[in-house]
């Protein structure tokens, strides 16, 4: 049997309520109770982004491809706007959409949705042809409409549906007495009491015994749910009041639940306005189901004191743990509490402390009580629910008989006879019912995103792996294509010509138009942070149709060593890395080490949703060793050492300049030889390089080679040498194993992985050149002269690469996936964790150490001097320069100039803020730019930490000027 | 009718008691509120108006004049020239070798290039952001077309 649910109240805000979390667990009692039937469900794309959300949490009860999304047209609740012919529209199009998906029956999870918000739930109509269920709950609403209906929109639209009730095929009821209520204002008889059950995690959490922690050693009643009025909190603070004065000395009244801050502070107040002892009230907030058995089993009584509902599931989960349990003699409540003496009527408070006094003083009566509760609480499971729920739906099926007719002739039919009555115009009400007919599934395609490298080859590292991976896109299996996003978010797929190589050029005519499909994959290869300007809706629009949407990330060095990039990098790469938490459902990196960051941050930052993780390794098609323009074996007059790659400072030259002149002041006679372009920010270096009187004896440096070139220099060299600060890859590190050249490098995890199948490598403390100069020394002396012979590298070409790529992506094979350590249900996607400070830092958090790296770099015409240092975050906490909600509460690095007299300026101008975070036990660089005009009147350059509002942390690196 | 709640109800057991009482209440705090705030909003009035009477306030009142007009004039130049600026930056990206070319001779010129980067950054162009969601689902070509034929 086939049925379609109504997901729409895991969107709004029922989903942390009552409401919401009777469908997850209903929906996971079908899913593992009755494996014959097969699960469906809509969510409303007018709620974006909690349809993702939404979409990602059903996933592991229901199939991908059973999650579908229809849109509806109402801007907001119908108690602010009416009944709108855009609400009468909507409505059409969820009947269309669920007529097209043809279910055997479909159920409206909670039909009181969209009074507030965008929700538009399934209403009976004429429009399906199969039979339509609903879950009802209660209508307190009804019973209170002076608080919960204070508005004639309120009771009109509460009216409307209500009285829908009398026309589902059959209401399914949570408790006998929700179903006598249902039948009784609504007047139709096909109901049931389905019940409810116990949630799976109580049940697991109840069979491990941790205790509490919070409340270890208090005695304290606890209160479990929202503090709205007909929860009657106010009940049990009066009785409270009632209670012997020594028992009040001692006994707190503990409240959990998300609470809203305005009612906590009216429960608070009036709690100490009682004359109650100030600390006997207690709020717990949000408690983990694990942290809620404990809480459970470790308090003297549980109340439910409401003055109406509909089941009573706090109570039936406090007696399913153990714990005595007392509440009103309202609603259904008596279903759960048995027993009449642990009833009470919530409207008088000395009924209420008579009935905690009982269960408090009375042991015998509370253990046995408690146990004949607990065999009574046994029965409720969702299994049952479940199962009573699809017998009841399978015989409503049964009743009907079904016609033939497939495909969407019928449903269009029918709807465009509703379709033509609406005031509507006709335009929009034909894109309306066009979303709502869902797209027909088709194979899984690999979308690689290519729009930067399209529109313009810069030839940076990042378009060159795009370009190979396009070139070698084909075959292998999988349907991939080249994708180009322009500036209206329209995607393209531009084809290359036969026998042609490179990029497809742009190709905008409509037979190359891309619609996402909810199958696809999309991989955005290239620099996506170009992206930030359309404000990624095209990605957001891909997840919300189902889509899978893949970040790369191809290092994480402007986030970990800004000092090394180019000054406008760092915030950039930042706020592409916050978008990209929000619209990925996984990230691919270019290592394993970078991976391995990538999980790192998403843990110290708390990330609030599962992330898969993976990486694949790029490819290197090396030229053929017959290609050399020299000789293997020229002769060579000593030791010769090879570092390749552009000349910036985040490749550490200055590091392996250093340890060269220390050997060659020690007489060790060895030759450097660079290869690479000049790039950023290293004036100063290439300066030196110049004009070093070793310069075309034993330091050398290419600029410009070829790659033939290249070849000659990896094979005329004795090793070579890589003395970067960071890097995602290290292709010369790859390259030299491929000659069989032995390897000096920094010691960094991406280097020890591309080189673990390297004949000889040999690792350095990162930045340090005493260490570097005596690897080198060594190599020099022993190993240098008796290289192994070249061998072919076990490394992937640019095919097995991109062959690579598509087998993580579309087969699944993720490295890791990320698992947040305190999952909470439905986290936005615009919840990126913890990147923001929400407080001022204790001393214990501000645990660091800060180095000197390198510096003064005169820059600027020697107007400026740079001073790189490293500071390693050695606390627990992670460290950003964000404060939350607006507080001045960031953490920066700034520096201070102190004169002869000891006093200190700070110099704001050199103030430098975290692009992101520091997470605890990772080491930062950060470059502090002085004016040189600042040195002359002060002794030492200080630099250091700051919070925001709170003033420098101690600790701080004094430098002599 | 459904709201005659006069008809009893399966548990019923009549609160309309307490809400009436809590209504009350309410009400009574409400009323004080009101009263301290009118008070409040009469004293301030009186004060705006003996300001408005004053005759530092009605000197002044020219340079005031010129000034509004000022900026009245200078907001509506700077939206039309953020206008157009923000079309011709649009364009040009669409113009990949002109666009080149333009960034090759920005870099001769750093302040300028500082300010167009300033102003090319703060343009939402698609006139989305990514913290007010309002992205759409695209309908599937073909049941677009059924839909405008049979509803046209």
């Amino acid at each position: 049997m086939r049925v379609w649910l109504d997901g729409q109240c895991l969107q709004t805000a029922s989903k942390v309520r009552g409401i919401g979390r009777y469908v997850r667990e209903f929906i996971q009692g079908i899913s593992e109770s009755t494996p014959d039937v097969e699960l469906s469900i809509s969510f409303n794309a007018a709620m974006p982004d909690q349809a993702i959300f939404a979409r990602d949490f059903v996933r592991r009860w229901i199939a991908p491809e059973n999650i579908h999304v229809w849109q509806g047209c109402v801007a907001n609740g119908e108690v602010v706007e009416r009944y709108t012919p855009e609400r009468q529209l909507s409505e059409l199009a969820l009947a269309h959409h669920v007529a097209c998906l043809r279910p055997d029956v479909a159920i409206s999870t909670s039909v009181f949705e969209g009074e507030h918000d965008r929700a538009v739930p399934l209403m009976p109509n004429t429009i399906v042809d199969f039979p339509v269920a609903s879950i009802f709950y209660d209508a307190i609403p009804f019973r209170f409409p002076e608080v919960y209906l204070p508005s004639q929109h309120a009771r009109d639209s509460y009216s409307r549906r209500l009285a829908a009730f009398g026309k589902f095929d059959l209401n399914l009821c949570i408790s006998d007495f929700s179903k006598a209520e249902s039948i009784a204002l609504s007047g139709n008889k096909r109901a049931i009491n389905i019940s409810a059950g116990v949630s799976q995690d109580i049940v697991h959490f109840s069979s491990l015994a941790a205790p509490n922690r919070r409340m270890a050693g208090q005695d304290f009643v606890l209160y479990v749910g929202a503090l709205d009025w007909r929860k009657n909190i106010a009940g049990v603070i009066e009785a409270f009041q009632l209670l012997p004065p020594a028992e009040v000395a001692t006994l707190r009244l503990a409240i959990v639940g998300d609470q809203d801050a305005g009612r906590l502070a009216d429960a608070t107040e009036r709690w100490a306005a009682s004359g109650l002892p100030a600390d006997g009230f207690v709020n717990l907030g949000h408690v983990s189901d694990e942290e809620l058995v404990s809480l459970y089993r470790a308090a003297r009584l549980v109340v439910q004191p409401s003055l109406m509902e509909g089941f009573g599931l706090t109570a039936l989960e406090a007696i399913y743990c153990g714990a005595p349990a007392i509440g009103s003699s309202t609603g259904a409540i008596p279903e759960i509490i048995t027993n009449p003496r642990l009833r009470f009527d919530p409207k008088v408070p000395s009924e209420i402390a008579a009935c905690m006094q009982l269960v408090l003083n009375d042991a015998p009566f509370r253990r046995t009580s408690s146990a004949e509760a607990r065999v009574w609480a046994a029965q409720f499971t969702w299994k049952r629910t479940a199962e009573t729920a699809i017998q009841a739906l399978r015989d409503l099926g049964d009743k009907r008989t079904r016609k033939a007719a497939r495909g969407l002739a019928g449903p269009r039919a029918r709807s465009a006879v509703v379709a033509g009555q609406l005031e509507v115009a006709p335009e929009i009400v034909a894109g309306m019912l066009a979303r709502a007919e869902p797209v027909q599934p088709a194979a899984r395609r690999l979308i690689v995103d290519a729009t930067t490298t399209i529109i313009e080859d810069h030839k940076t590292g990042i378009q060159r792996v795009v370009k190979k991976i396009c070139e070698n896109l084909e075959g292998d299996g999988g349907e991939a294509v080249i994708g180009y996003c322009d500036w209206d978010q329209q995607w393209y797929a531009p084809r290359r010509e036969k026998k042609s190589s490179g990029l497809p050029p742009l190709d905008k005519r409509p037979s190359s138009k891309l619609d996402i499909r909810p199958d696809d994959c999309l991989v955005m290869l290239d620099s996506s942070w170009e992206f930030h300007t359309k404000g990624y809706s095209s990605l957001h629009s891909a997840r919300l149709r189902g889509a899978e949407v893949i970040s790369c990330v191809y290092d994480l060095v402007p986030l970990r060593s800004p000092a090394f990039c180019h000054p406008g990098m760092p915030p950039a790469f930042a706020s592409w890395v916050t978008a990209a938490l929000g619209y990925s459902s996984g990230f691919i990196c270019i290592s394993r080490a970078v991976a391995d960051e990538m999980l790192a941050l998403l843990t110290a930052i708390e990330f609030p949703r599962p992330m898969k993780v993976g990486y694949w390794r790029l490819g290197a098609d090396f030229l053929p060793l017959g290609q050399a323009t020299s000789p293997a074996h020229a002769p060579r007059h000593r030791p010769s050492f090879l570092m390749v790659g552009t000349i910036e400072p985040r490749k550490g030259y200055a590091v392996a300049l250093d340890a060269f002149e220390r050997l060659w002041a020690e007489g060790v006679d060895v030759e450097l030889v660079i290869v690479g372009k000049p790039g950023w920010g290293n004036e100063c270096l290439i300066d030196r390089l110049l004009k070093h009187k070793e310069t075309g004896k034993r330091l050398h440096w290419e600029s410009r080679v070829t790659d033939a070139e290249l070849i000659d220099f990896y094979r005329r060299s004795d090793a070579l040498v890589t003395s970067s600060f960071g890097e995602g890859f290290g292709l010369p590190v790859v390259e030299a194993g491929y000659f069989g050249k032995p390897i000096i490098a920094s010691d960094l995890p991406v280097f020890r992985e591309v080189t673990a199948g390297a004949g000889s490598a040999h690792f350095f403390a990162v930045g340090s050149s005493t260490e570097l100069a005596e690897a080198v020394r060594r190599l020099a002396m022993t190993e240098g002269r008796g290289a192994p012979p070249p061998r072919n590298a076990d490394w992937p070409s640019w095919r097995q690469s991109a062959a690579d790529l598509k087998r993580v992506v579309l087969e699944d094979n993720w490295y890791q996936t990320y698992e947040p350590a305190s999952p909470r249900p439905y986290p936005s996607i615009f919840d990126k964790g913890a990147i923001e400070m929400t407080h001022a830092l204790p001393a214990a958090d501000r645990s660091h150490i800060i180095e000197l790296v390198e510096g003064p770099i005169p820059i600027d015409k020697g107007h400026t001097s740079r001073y790189i240092v490293r500071i390693a975050n050695t606390s627990s906490r992670v460290w950003s320069s964000r404060g939350a909600k607006g507080e001045k509460l960031g953490i920066f690095i700034g520096a201070g100039l102190v004169d002869a007299k000891g006093r200190s300026t700070e110099l704001e101008a050199s103030r430098v803020t975290i692009p992101l975070v520091i997470i605890p036990g990772d080491a930062h660089y950060a470059a502090i730019e002085v004016p040189a005009a600042a040195h002359k009147s002060s002794r030492f350059l200080e630099i250091g930490l700051q919070q925001e509002s709170v003033g420098w942390w101690d600790g701080a690196l004094r430098l002599a000027l | 009718m459904l709201w005659d709640t006069s008809a009893p109800l399966p548990g019923d057991s009549g609160n309309q008691d307490i809400i009436v009482a809590a209504l009350k209440a309410r009400v009574e705090a409400l009323e004080g509120g009101l009263a301290a705030a009118e008070h409040k909003h009469d004293k301030e009035l009186l004060q705006l108006k003996a300001m408005y009477r004053s005759r530092s306030w009605r000197y002044t009142a020219p340079f005031r004049a010129i000034s509004n007009a000022y900026r009245r004039e200078a907001a509506m130049l700077n939206g039309a020239l953020s206008g157009v600026l923000g079309g011709l930056l649009r364009w040009i990206h669409l113009h990949p070798q002109l666009k080149r070319g333009l960034k090759r001779m920005m870099w001769l010129v750093p302040p300028l290039r500082n300010q167009m980067m300033r102003f090319s950054q703060a343009r939402p162009y698609a006139g989305m952001s990514a913290d007010q969601p309002f992205w759409m689902i695209e309908p599937d070509a073909g049941a677009l077309r059924y839909w405008d034929d049979a509803l046209r």
